[in-house]
């Protein structure tokens, strides 16, 4: 005996000793293996029990086997008569089942714990309180072919469990495994081509030992109302389907498994024979072209072949369960599960999208598009999804092939193109998916993006973007939902506003500052673009970071969600979550505008301000701060300041000061991060509309003439009403001055809006 | 008071002062602070105009004037002398109870208080949009916050008053008694804790030598076994008319200014941690978002400034002494509470601007 | 020991704790007819100290009155063994009793050398007097006089016998349906198993009455099987006998069986001719189970189960066997019931609507109780002891 084993003795005796009426034990025999066998006696007494519960004698007795390894293997239960089989944690009729998995076995407690738990094993089988077993009702005793790959059964079965059907299985053979990948009904348009077997669903269970002999397995089949020779002939067509010297497969389905919630499931079992057997099966059948004695001879050998299969021992393929309506899901309720069977789109299978095309894969989506132009270089292995093999191929393409093999249920497709014109090239394509990956890190795909998005229509999907900064330690992400009016870079520029006012100072000096751009490197010294220094490790982590959160905390039709997350490699490793509230969009002709959701509050407070200073019928204004992107024709305005001091208020006349107005410039320009400087003024017309007068062209013309300021473009804005309602007048003055010409042409867009703030 | 003043005028003009349920003011912000909360039928305007007819009196002169009319002279001469032998006795090892200090010049200012700025409201009286409102004085016998609200006053160690039949210009008066101006003021009360009631004496002064933020109460995560006043915020704005860090003039000689300097670093330090403090809540997600305008603020911190800014060196020396002031003084020190307010809630308060 | 007990208003069985012995009172008519199979009573107990009951002064108490006096229809003897039939002569005084059965063998023993109690003797004279007194009467024998005879027996043949009515003899393999005179018939058969003309020569404890008795009431019906004092052999036979007889093979069915001489191991363990020592008999392990109708077994004796050598019954191993053929909760043993500090009788009871019913006072356990008791004190405490602990340096 180990010590292990002599421990286990003495815990028996000292319970023996204490209840020598209830327990008795006695040690038999120790196996060749190690084991130790001991015969244990309990008094059960009586029990509260409920219908359907085990009936317990007043004295059972078991055979304990404790391994050598005790108290760190736990030991084994039996009993040696059948009075239990078919009942809930009894498995092959005599073992009793006490722990789910090895983490229930508590090595300090020993035996003793081993008899607490037995004890409430008793009590709940009597009381039929057993939990629902997940998995075989009972694990078919039965042969075991070892030396064939392994079955995996991939689709769900075609019919409810308990109902009878036949039909085909449609097999995929891989070197390693057998697939089964769909359930076919009998037709004759069957595409040639396909590795097929036979299948049938059963309507009632097979005994717990399943026949051994395939004369019993007849025999039990026939007790069930499957007809002998209906039989035989299924299995002549299942050996009919297979090839020469291939062992045939018959598959069988069986109401024999519980799921979780303890309904029944069909439990898939793989009936094979030998190759040799179905040879003869396939010789023995009849052709229109055979004598008389030929015939004869054939009959004798389907007699001799019928013979030997009832005569032989059964034998079952092994199975690996994939359906879905039995395996549950080990990411159910996580953040990415919500991508089952969604048509996802990847832009950029670089260091971030090789890497999430694969997360996205493992989820389960439908379908999986990926877009990269690029190929595959030795120098990204040290951080991209690819491998030597890989080499020279076009990125999407070699990420597709690897996901195809990850995944095979998902419909991979790649894009060997640029992102923008992939998207341009087939609108409702692009509108069509659930969410759109971008991955490119490319401020000029974005930039185009958002000068093209009106022309989507409002049909835009969901999208999430993200991009690393140049040391690979953190990460910002941007999501927006669905058919919103403006793309992923107004949120960048929006973000970047945000992060540089509220002073998330980490977030901006890593990602928009000039020394973040110092610190990009070139990995080809000449040859290549400026990347950041990161491993795998920094681009994984990250990458997954910024994927879970931003499928976490989904943006709404009102807000984009923009997420800041640092690595652990950072000195104090956060994330930060920014909801950013959708601007006014205001969109003119050559121009749109965005207006950021504090605007026209903080111009109401002027104008309060101005009531209590002076009089609410004087006119007040001051400048517009913001950023107007010529190139893709919009214009951000985020804030708005009051009238400078040495400005002069009327009624009717505003004149606009400039003290300290350069300095407040400065500030804000440094101080945003280049995302908010001087566009242009505002000013009220008190209980006037908000269309601009003759001194309002004026001014504005003065302000973008070359004789004048030379501004050449700004932003007026006029607050005035219309009755009750509060409007904005918003016009854009540019000057097209063009080379050669002497005098300035400058073009005004306007646009009325109707405000649901009261300024006025 | 001014600070505070253009404070409030920015969060009327940006339409957040309706959102307020909770407001606690401690030291010279109690008198602005009960005088808003405790004035439900005044129109923003008429508040303000209000204030700044209080802030050109002043004060002081008030409070000498009372002092000096026969009912008032007696009594205090009286306590005066009482403290000066109290002091004598205990140089001599006797013990300090015994003489009660009753009336004294704080209790003049509660009179004033009362009468000329809050007409005699009580704690429990109606309050402008119905605000939760907390004033906080510190009790230096148990050197506790004592805070006095509408619905309750006590404090965590001695339990909740028995009777909060107090009237807001004493709750004010007791609040805003800064420790070298004003003498603590002296009352024996029933207090109930735990359904046991007892009697205790409290000597209350400036909430401001406990905590001259005034935020705790409105701090999430209080729990109510200790804590009589708990009410969590979502957003948090707390204006702080404290001087801010010194620019190391003014060297302290003789004992009065070397005082007030101490008091002054406590101050600037406990502000500092309550920034910390703050940004920390909102990290964790237990606040939405706060706002900080304080009248020491280094205006280069900033996002930017704005062209009509009060500079923090033009106001930054004047004393807070409830003195009459100019209304060059009204103007600037309002403007300064205006400018900030005026940067800080649209870049962190955004939300609220809807 | 109680003075609330009373016997079921319903038709059923009474097992007394009366210590290791047997008392079995059978209620065929409730207040009219009641039987009472083998005695033990005990002087001590009368005072209330001990666990065992005063059987004889319940019964007195408890009995249908007739003329005002108990009277029970029937006293039934296995065996005269002490452990069956003490207290008779002081049951005799003070209860009218109207028919005694019993077997040849207690008139044997004038003759041997097995030597009779004094209450056997009692029951002996009284048996003669009843004799007498039928073979007077002529055909009109009277209540309080009755007599019947089971078994075969040379003795039988005897003159002093050869002419007792037929009605007063009965043999294995017979019906009995009639009490005391009256025709039960709708509710209790007595169907006799044994003493067989070959046990006769046998011991005591062999030549023992067994009965299988039913009761019923309307459809419902439970049988109860009685050895009295027999060995793995003797009670063997009976199942091999009567298995041969299709028609009786009912009477082998068991609700409840009282266990053979007090749950004696020389039930299933015996000695062969070949063997050194007793060996375990499998096969009337079987044939109880075989028969048993969810059956309950009672042992009816004190709860000193041992397995020394030479020790009386109660005895383990014969425990250990029976507990193995009923289901949890089945097995019973008089002075564990419903717990070993206070025993009380158990009754089962056979209603037309409810049919065999059993109102089990036991409290139902969520598990083993025993196990769990076991493993906890195994495991040993783990907090300090509760008693001060001393040490020293002497």
């Amino acid at each position: 005996m180990t010590r292990g084993q002599q421990r286990a003795v003495v815990e028996l005796e000292r319970m023996a000793q204490s209840a020598p009426d209830d327990l008795e034990f006695d040690i038999e025999e120790e196996l060749k293996d190690g084991i130790l066998v001991v015969r244990i006696e309990l008094r059960i007494g009586l029990l509260e029990t409920a219908k359907g519960g085990l009936q317990f004698r007043e004295r059972e007795s078991f055979s304990l086997r404790i391994p050598g390894e005790f108290p760190f293997q736990y030991p084994r239960i039996e009993v040696s008569h059948r009075r239990f089989a078919g009942f809930p944690h009894v498995t092959w009729g005599r073992w009793l089942c006490l722990y789910q998995s090895v983490a229930q076995w508590n090595p300090e407690d020993g035996l003793y714990g081993f008899f607490d738990r037995l004890h409430e094993w008793i009590g709940r089988a009597a009381m039929n309180d057993m939990d629902p077993v997940e998995g075989a009702l009972e694990p078919p005793y039965h042969l075991t072919d070892s030396t064939q790959v392994p079955f995996v059964i991939r689709k769900n079965v075609p019919v409810p469990p308990g109902e009878s059907w036949i039909g085909l299985a449609v097999l995929k053979r891989y070197s390693n495994r057998i697939d089964l990948v769909g359930w076919e009904e009998f037709s004759s348009d069957l595409p040639q081509g396909q590795s097929l077997a036979l299948a049938t669903m059963l309507p009632e269970v097979l005994p717990m030992e399943f026949p051994i002999t395939g004369k019993a397995l007849f025999t039990e089949l026939e007790n069930q109302g499957q007809d002998r020779n209906m039989l035989i002939s299924r299995l002549t067509i299942a050996a009919l389907l297979t090839k020469e010297g291939a062992p045939v497969h018959m598959v069988v389905g069986l109401p024999m498994r519980r799921s979780a919630t303890g309904e029944t499931r069909t439990h898939i079992a793989v009936w094979t024979i030998p190759s040799d057997v179905g040879d003869s099966i396939r010789k023995s059948l009849a052709s229109d072209t055979d004598s008389e004695a030929l015939r004869e001879i054939r009959d004798k050998l389907a007699d001799a072949v019928w013979k030997l299969i009832e005569v032989s021992p059964v034998y079952w393929c092994r199975i690996l369960e994939d359906r879905s309506e039995i395996l549950v899901r080990r990411d159910a309720g996580t953040p990415l599960s919500i991508l089952a069977n969604t048509k996802v789109l990847v832009l950029g299978c670089g260091a971030l999208g090789s890497w999430v095309a694969e997360m996205l894969a493992r989820s389960s989506p439908a379908t999986l598009d990926l877009v990269d132009t690029g190929i595959v270089k030795p120098g990204i292995l040290v951080r991209q999804n690819f491998t030597p093999d890989d080499y020279g191929k076009g990125k999407a393409k070699a990420l597709a092939d690897r996901i195809e093999k990850i995944a095979p249920d998902v419909c991979v497709s790649a894009h060997q193109q640029d992102a923008h014109r992939f998207i341009t090239g087939d609108r409702p394509r692009f509108s069509d998916f659930d969410l759109v990956l971008d991955c490119t890190a490319s401020s000029i795909f974005q930039m185009k993006l958002e000068r093209d998005w009106i022309d989507l229509g409002g049909h835009s999907p969901r999208m999430i973007s993200m991009f690393l900064d140049a040391q690979a330690q953190r990460i910002l992400a941007m999501s927006i939902d669905r058919g919103v009016p403006a793309g992923i870079w107004d949120g960048y520029v929006r973000l970047k506003h945000r992060l540089c006012l509220q002073e998330q100072a980490d977030l901006a000096n890593a990602f928009y500052s000039e020394s973040a751009e110092s610190l990009l490197f070139q990995p080809e010294p000449g040859c290549s673009d400026p990347t950041f220094v990161g491993s795998m490790a920094d681009v994984v982590g990250l990458s997954a970071a910024a994927l879970n959160r931003s499928l976490a905390e989904p943006p709404s039709a009102d807000h984009i969600v923009g997420f800041g997350v640092g690595s652990t490699r950072c000195a104090a490793p956060t994330h930060r979550t920014f909801k950013i509230k959708h601007d006014l969009r205001v969109v003119l002709p050559t121009t749109r505008i965005h207006f950021s959701d504090v605007v026209f509050g903080t111009a109401r407070s002027f104008v309060r301000q101005n009531a209590r200073e002076r009089t609410s019928s004087d006119e007040t204004g001051g400048l517009l701060w913001g950023r107007w992107d010529e190139a893709l024709g919009i214009i951000w305005v985020f804030d708005l300041s009051g009238p400078p001091p040495d400005s002069s208020h009327d009624n009717g006349r505003f004149l606009c000061g400039t003290e300290g107005t350069q300095e407040e410039h400065d500030r804000r320009f440094e101080r945003s991060g280049g995302t908010s400087g001087f566009i242009g003024f505002w000013h009220t017309h008190p209980q006037m509309v908000s269309q601009q007068s003759a001194v309002d062209i004026a001014g504005m013309a003065k302000l973008v003439s070359r004789i004048g300021d030379n501004q050449r473009r700004a932003l007026m804005l006029i607050f005035g009403q219309d009755g009750d309602q509060s409007t904005a007048g918003i016009y854009v003055y540019e000057n097209l001055a063009s080379h050669g010409q002497n005098h300035d042409l400058v073009q005004v867009s306007n646009e009325q809006i109707q405000l649901e703030v009261n300024v006025l | 008071m001014a600070f505070h003043l253009g404070c409030l005028r920015t969060l009327n003009d940006f339409g957040l002062l309706d959102k307020i349920s909770v407001m606690s003011s401690v030291s010279g912000g109690s008198v602005i602070g009960a005088l808003y909360a405790y004035s439900p039928d005044l129109s923003f305007e008429e508040f303000d105009s209000k204030v700044v007819e209080h802030l050109k009196r002043g004060f002081q002169k008030s409070i000498l004037g009372e002092l000096l009319t026969p009912q008032n002279l007696f009594p205090v001469a009286i306590n005066t002398a009482a403290t000066k032998i109290q002091a004598a006795l205990a140089k001599c090892g006797w013990s300090e109870q015994g003489i009660h200090r009753d009336y004294s010049r704080t209790d003049v200012f509660a009179e004033i208080l009362n009468r000329d700025v809050l007409g005699g409201v009580k704690l429990s009286s109606p309050r402008r949009n119905e605000i939760e409102t907390i004033i906080g004085a510190c009790d230096l016998k148990t050197g506790t916050a004592f805070r006095f609200g509408n619905e309750t006053s006590g404090c965590g160690q001695l339990g909740q008053l028995l009777e909060n039949d107090i009237s807001v210009g004493f709750a004010v008066a007791a609040s805003a008694a800064f420790p070298l101006l004003l003498p603590p003021l002296d009352r024996t009360w029933r207090f109930s804790k735990n359904g046991e009631e007892t009697e205790h004496r409290v000597n209350l002064t400036d909430g401001g030598v406990y905590d001259n933020s005034g935020f705790q109460v409105l701090e999430p995560g209080r729990d109510p076994k200790y804590s009589l006043h708990s009410f969590p915020c979502e957003y948090i704005i707390a204006c702080n008319a404290g001087q801010g860090q010194d620019s190391g003039a003014g060297l302290p000689l003789g004992f009065l200014p070397r005082i007030s300097k101490s008091f002054g670093v406590v101050h600037r330090r406990v502000q500092d941690m309550v920034i910390h403090h703050l940004h920390h809540l909102q990290e964790s997600g237990d606040i939405r978002g706060f706002v900080l305008p304080y009248l020491g603020q280094q205006d280069g911190a900033l996002p930017w400034k704005p062209n009509d800014l009060v500079t923090r060196e033009e106001v930054f020396a004047y004393p807070t002494d409830f003195s009459a002031m100019t209304d060059e003084w009204i103007t600037k020190l309002s403007g300064r509470g205006e400018s900030l307010t005026r940067i800080l809630v649209p870049t962190f308060l955004k939300e609220l601007l809807g | 020991m109680s003075d609330k007990f009373e016997l079921p208003k319903s038709k059923g069985v009474v097992f007394w704790p009366i210590g290791t012995g047997d008392s079995t009172t059978i209620v065929i008519e409730p207040d009219e007819v009641v039987m009472q199979i083998d005695l033990r009573h005990l002087a001590k107990a009368e005072d209330g100290e001990s666990p065992e009951w005063p059987i004889v002064d319940h019964l007195v108490d408890r009995l249908p009155q007739v003329d005002g006096k108990p009277f029970l229809s029937a006293f039934v003897l296995t065996h005269p063994d002490k452990d069956h039939i003490q207290g008779f002569e002081e049951l005799l005084k003070q209860v009218t009793i109207g028919e005694i059965w019993h077997t040849p063998k207690v008139f044997r023993d004038l003759d041997e050398n097995e030597s009779l109690c004094d209450d056997a003797v009692a029951f002996r004279d009284e048996a003669h007097r009843r004799r007498k007194a039928i073979l007077d009467a002529n055909g009109e024998t009277k209540s309080g006089d009755r007599l019947r005879v089971i078994g075969h027996d040379d003795l039988l043949k005897e003159d002093d016998y050869v002419n007792l009515p037929e009605e007063c003899k009965s043999r294995p393999g017979e019906l009995v349906t009639s009490v005391n005179g009256e025709d039960v018939s709708g509710s209790f058969e007595a169907f006799i198993h044994a003493p067989f003309k070959e046990d006769q020569a046998k011991d005591r404890n062999n030549t023992s009455l067994s009965l299988n008795v039913s009761l019923l009431d309307g459809d419902e019906r439970a049988q109860f099987f009685f050895f009295g004092d027999r060995e793995y052999l003797t009670i063997k036979r009976i199942f091999e006998v009567t298995e041969d007889y299709e028609e009786n093979v009912d009477y082998l069915n068991w609700n409840v069986m009282l266990s053979a001489h007090h749950c004696s191991k020389s039930v299933m363990f015996w000695k062969g001719e070949d063997d050194d020592e007793p060996k375990f008999r499998k096969d009337i392990m079987v044939y109880f189970e075989k028969y048993s109708q969810n059956g309950k077994i009672i042992a009816s004796a004190l709860s000193d189960f041992s397995d020394e050598e030479g020790k009386n019954p109660p005895h383990k191993k014969a425990r250990k066997k029976y507990e193995a053929i009923v289901d949890a909760g089945n097995f019973l043993c008089t002075h564990e019931y419903p717990d070993k500090d206070d025993p009380k009788p158990i009754v089962f009871t056979v209603d037309g609507s409810d049919g065999f019913g059993f109102d089990d006072s036991r409290a139902k356990a969520a598990g083993p109780a025993g196990l769990a008791t076991a493993v906890e004190s195994a495991r040993g405490a783990s907090k300090p002891p509760q008693t001060q602990t001393e040490f020293g340096n002497s």
